[in-house]
């Protein structure tokens, strides 16, 4: 019996460890978030910790932790995406640095545009998907999944995008209720077109709240629940990471882990204490981070 | 060998203003020589991986230059009177930021505007820039097996449809300003002209710790318009790795950021110090 609910299902909320337990080998998994907000960490901690391989990673512009860990654990072998680094902490993320550097991982080298092209192209049921980005460029030289064509009207130079369907999409939510229809805290990144996207989404959210609160507002559902496969109430699943208007980031956690992440021992080190090693997330946070700490970074009373 | 590499690759930073020696630091003066650019009645938006100069010329035009400015970015929208409240915290994405905007959208959003050509003005950089303003975030040495993988293209391609957009870098040396790019992730007037692209897109203006550049209209190449005070045309030409052909007669200086716009930058737009610190490479 899968984990996963019937897309129809008023109640899908279940475990975030039953939920990633149903993402195979191989699959195309597709992060939401952006920079230091709103990434589904603990849902890349859950990857680790179940050994997933060879994954296929989706990630927007300005991707950080998230795929980071997972590329530096080595659940994966091809990634797409268009930034990967910490900002001022860290401008490139340093395993994904050296996975490509010794040659471990293919990217699929994209500008973020490109990224939503092929989101869009998937959303519309399309092959492909015409955008000005990247012309000039080099990306079509190393990406096949990227090509300069002639707008068949006046003959100018487009550049097309084969459609990308992620076969699952996790995103991190503020509040969503039991069917994953769900309300981001803030910023929406590229989460609201890679769902419609995806074959299926997981929703992580800080809480799972009643039918009632969703529909009192339904203009600030941006994630609906029409092909959610679960729900996952994960309090404080972007730790260290910031959820927009329930709690800031942690910066102290980020340097903590650029600083292990210089070197592959110190960066195994890391991942096996603080993921292979605990049990859940809840350990993971009570261990690591502590609710007085995490109480700290709270923006606003839940 | 390594030893001459690393002072050639070094000589810009003996030369480049610092608060020491000139009262002011580099990325103090670009975001001042951006902020002048910016015009009245116009849309702005910043990138997101890094975007303190870019910030800071925004928040100091909201305060100086202009009566109105809207400001997007990934995902808000701001009119003028929150510009004037915005201040450095060396991160582009917070929710501080998000506070009293009227709108927050998808980040897809922000690229349909720069692609209709509705953003007046945008910033950008990169660890690479050519003599016709490619530049190059991806990889440098080939792309298959990089010597130094970078953070990626983002969304600098878009970028280059804003009409004007401002590309700063941190280091002025051979490394940086090479004659081409191993990885054009970015393309500038000259390639995207070559591509027979469906729009022209914009122009570029150049800023580094030495010198500010523009396109030549006529062949697309970069030119040097001004060097800081201090700098001599000649470290400029000996940093750069192409020909910036014939200087005719005196170099401009950059005008060096007024008492009133310092005051500004220090004490409203970057209390914190940021753009005197030491800026990241790239």
């Amino acid at each position: 019996l899968s984990a996963w609910r019937n897309p129809a299902s008023e109640d899908k909320v279940v475990p975030l460890a039953e939920a990633i337990a149903e993402i195979d080998n191989g699959m195309t998994v597709a992060i939401g978030g952006t920079y230091l907000t709103d990434e589904p960490i603990a849902a890349a901690h859950e990857l680790i910790r179940q050994d997933k391989r060879h994954l296929d990673l989706v990630l927007t512009e300005g991707a950080c932790l998230a795929g980071d860990l997972l590329i530096g654990a080595g659940c994966v072998d091809s990634v797409m995406v268009s930034t990967l680094g910490f900002m001022r902490l860290g401008a490139i993320a340093p395993r994904f640095r050296h996975a490509v550097e010794e040659g471990r991982i293919r990217v699929r080298e994209v500008e973020q545009n490109h990224v939503h092209a092929a989101l869009r192209a998937s959303a519309q049921g399309l092959p492909f998907m015409p955008t000005l980005s990247g012309l000039g460029c080099d990306y079509a030289s190393v990406n096949p999944d990227i090509l300069t064509i002639q707008d068949p009207f006046d003959g100018a130079s487009v550049t097309a995008v084969r459609a990308l369907q992620p076969d699952v999409m996790i995103v991190h939510t503020k509040y969503s209720d039991a069917a994953g229809n769900a309300q981001h805290g803030g910023s929406l990144h590229y989460d609201v077109i890679g769902c419609r996207a995806s074959a299926n989404v997981i929703v992580m959210t800080e809480r799972v709240v009643s039918k009632g609160y969703i529909t009192r507002n339904p203009h600030a559902t941006h994630v609906i629940g029409y092909n959610v496969r679960a729900v996952c109430e994960t309090p404080f699943g972007c730790y260290p990471s910031e959820a927009e208007a329930v709690y800031t980031y942690d910066l102290d956690e980020y340097r903590e882990y650029l600083r292990a992440a210089q070197n592959s021992h110190d960066f195994d080190e890391y991942v096996s204490s603080r993921i292979r090693r605990t049990a859940s997330w809840e350990e993971y946070l009570e261990k690591w981070a502590g609710w007085p700490r995490l109480a700290g970074n709270l923006s606003v009373r839940l | 060998v390594a030893k001459q590499v690393v002072s050639v690759v070094s000589e810009w930073r003996s030369v480049a203003p610092t608060v020491e020696t000139h009262g002011y630091s580099s990325a103090e003066l670009m975001a001042c020589v951006f902020a002048r650019q910016i015009t009245d009645n116009s849309m702005v938006g910043v990138p997101g991986v890094r975007s303190e100069v870019a910030l800071a010329a925004v928040g100091l035009a909201a305060r100086l230059y202009t009566q109105n400015l809207l400001f997007v970015n990934m995902s808000i929208i701001r009119a003028q009177d929150h510009l004037r409240s915005l201040t450095l915290t060396g991160f582009t994405f917070e929710y501080e930021r998000l506070r009293s905007a009227p709108a927050i959208y998808e980040q897809d959003r922000f690229y349909d505007l720069l692609h209709r050509g509705s953003i007046d003005y945008m910033f950008g950089g990169g660890m690479q820039i050519d003599q016709w303003a490619n530049t190059n975030t991806v990889a440098v040495g080939g792309w298959e097996r990089p010597t130094l993988r970078g953070p990626g293209g983002a969304g600098l391609s878009s970028v280059t449809y804003a009409q004007r957009y401002f590309l700063w870098l941190n280091e002025h040396s051979t490394r940086v300003f090479v004659p081409e790019v191993d990885f054009i992730s970015a393309a500038g007037p000259h390639a995207r002209r070559k591509a027979g692209g469906y729009r022209p897109g914009g122009v570029p203006d150049v800023a580094t710790p030495l010198a500010t550049f523009s396109i030549e209209p006529d062949t697309l190449r970069l030119s040097l318009r001004s060097v800081h005070e201090g700098v001599d045309p000649a470290t400029v030409v000996r940093n750069t790795g192409f020909d910036l052909g014939p200087m005719d007669g005196e170099v401009p200086v950059t005008a060096p950021p007024t008492p009133e716009e310092l005051a500004t930058l220090r004490n409203e737009v970057d209390p914190r110090g940021i753009l005197r610190e030491e800026q990241p490479y790239g």
